[in-house]
């Protein structure tokens, strides 16, 4: 992208912004108090909530767990996604299995893992976890299973065996598809996080919004809001540069 | 031993199909020379080749490749080159020597020579993305022949090239052919191709098809395609294949 087109399109989202930021303290004006916070107010409460370190602890909070739940996520997503790519019709009902759990939103896990993990980190962890973990094991299941026809023919021709096949050709062929599903895994598992703070937490953004919530602060849920906002939009930037160097090569 | 590539009575039907759409394909190829297949579309040329390397199963005939101390017995030019996009060109001709079974300390000798020969000694660092289309089916003749076959197969390999580029990457894969006294056969749609290139021409026609006609080409390489002598061979292997297209 040419220098000025960049230029254009940092002009564009301010303008937007600020058309937003406009419209946005307009209305508040118009609303009774809680209902919507004005842009400002919302802002003085940011800089009250840094200045005595709750934000910083509640996004580290977060942070970490969607770090643990996507990790264990993606092994297992990796993991069991290659093998039911791979073992035909051995994986069948694995294949199955995590078509109908796909469906299951993660807040429909919370009373269950409530009860099986109490309240705190290993219940965040697993809501992670049940958010993250089937668009890995679809989309590694999809990627290895659907190699380029042309390049398995190119790999027989050539005389190479399965396991060369596999790690030479299908692996790398799959890499776009597998690190595509990391990323959606790893912007549903921001999402689940908030979802599993919103009732089973002591701490991170999603509990920090519910408390905020009950005193009808809405400028503190709508900083909460606002932070989950920019964390999910520089996880998913840091993800895309981790993608265009691990796949530099897809169209 | 025989050094010619026998082909005989080679039959394939194509899954869910009542007829087969090859049956009765016999021929040879002498060593050291090119053979090229024509025939109309759909006549199965592509599927011949296919069978004779391996990559199809014939349900009749046999396929019989002199055997190769230092190379393979088959390699393979496809229609459109085929290099892995997420390696570089070398990685590309190394991955395939890796196939065929060649040590990793022998490797660098055999395809850089063969690189620099058709001028992409400078491309070896390169993804396949950042050459054009007649750079990377000169890359994939180079991968083939990398591997020292005793029989390659080129499947419409400059079909998808400008005439001008054509006449280009055709004279280069004639000088590699010569120099490494290399046997091929060569499947294309272009008689004027076939009369550049090859010393034989077979015409596959019928259903199912079949060897139906023959010409051999007995002119001195190199052969300039725009010469009165070349433009003949042409002509009359245009001829052969419209004996045999269907009316």
């Amino acid at each position: 992208m040419s220098r000025e087109t960049d230029r254009g399109a940092a002009a564009a989202v301010a303008g937007t912004l600020l058309a937003v930021l406009m419209g946005w303290e307009g209305l508040a004006l118009h609303l009774a108090a809680p209902a919507l916070p004005a842009p400002t107010q919302v802002a003085g409460m940011a800089a009250w909530l840094a200045r005595d370190g709750t934000l910083f602890t509640d996004m580290v909070a977060s942070l970490r767990r969607v770090f643990t739940g996507f990790t264990v996520a993606a092994v297992l997503g990796l993991g069991l996604g290659a093998l039911g790519a791979l073992g035909g019709q051995w994986t069948a009902g694995l294949r199955a299995l995590v078509a109908v759990i796909r469906p299951i939103p993660p807040i429909a896990w919370i009373p269950l893992s409530i009860l099986w993990f109490g309240l705190g980190d290993p219940s965040a962890w697993f809501i992670v976890f049940i958010g993250a973990f089937a668009p890995v094991f679809v989309q590694t299941c999809w990627a290895l299973s659907r190699c380029p026809p042309r390049y398995l023919e190119l790999s027989r021709s050539l005389g190479a065996g399965p396991w060369l096949t596999l790690l030479r050709v299908r692996l790398p062929a799959a890499a776009p598809g597998v690190v595509a599903g990391l990323r959606t895994g790893l912007g549903l598992a921001w999402t689940s996080v908030i979802a599993a703070e919103l009732v089973g937490a002591q701490s991170g953004l999603g509990y920090r919004i519910q408390m905020h919530r009950v005193v009808l602060e809405t400028d503190g849920v709508m900083v909460g809001m606002v932070c989950i906002g920019l964390c999910g939009l520089v996880m998913d930037g840091l993800a895309r540069q981790v993608e265009r160097r691990l796949v530099d090569w897809a169209p | 031993m025989s050094t010619s590539t026998v082909i005989e009575g080679l039959r394939y039907t194509f899954p869910g199909a009542e007829a087969p759409v090859l049956d009765g394909v016999s021929f040879q190829v002498s060593e050291g020379t090119t053979t090229a297949v024509l025939g109309p579309s759909g006549v199965g040329k592509s599927t011949l080749l296919r069978l004779i390397a391996g990559l199809l199963p014939a349900e009749a005939g046999r396929v019989d490749v002199p055997q190769s101390e230092d190379g393979v017995p088959v390699a393979m030019v496809f229609q459109d080159p085929r290099l892995l996009p997420w390696m570089t060109v070398r990685e590309n001709l190394e991955f395939a020597l890796e196939a065929a079974g060649v040590p990793a300390g022998h490797r660098r000798a055999r395809w850089e020579p063969l690189l620099a020969s058709v001028g992409l000694a400078e491309t070896a660092r390169l993804r396949p993305g950042a050459l054009s289309g007649g750079m990377a089916q000169r890359v994939g003749v180079v991968r083939a022949l990398s591997l020292n076959p005793r029989l390659l197969l080129l499947d419409e390999p400059f079909g998808a090239v400008d005439p001008l580029l054509r006449a280009q990457l055709q004279s280069a894969l004639v000088r590699l052919l010569t120099e490494r006294s290399t046997t091929a056969v060569l499947v294309t749609h272009d008689v004027q191709e076939a009369a550049v290139v090859a010393d034989r021409v077979l015409v596959l026609g019928g259903r199912p098809s079949r060897v139906v006609a023959e010409q051999r080409i007995e002119l001195p390489h190199p052969r300039d395609g725009l010469s009165s002598a070349v433009a003949a061979k042409a002509r009359a292997i245009r001829g052969a294949l419209e004996a045999c297209a269907p009316a």
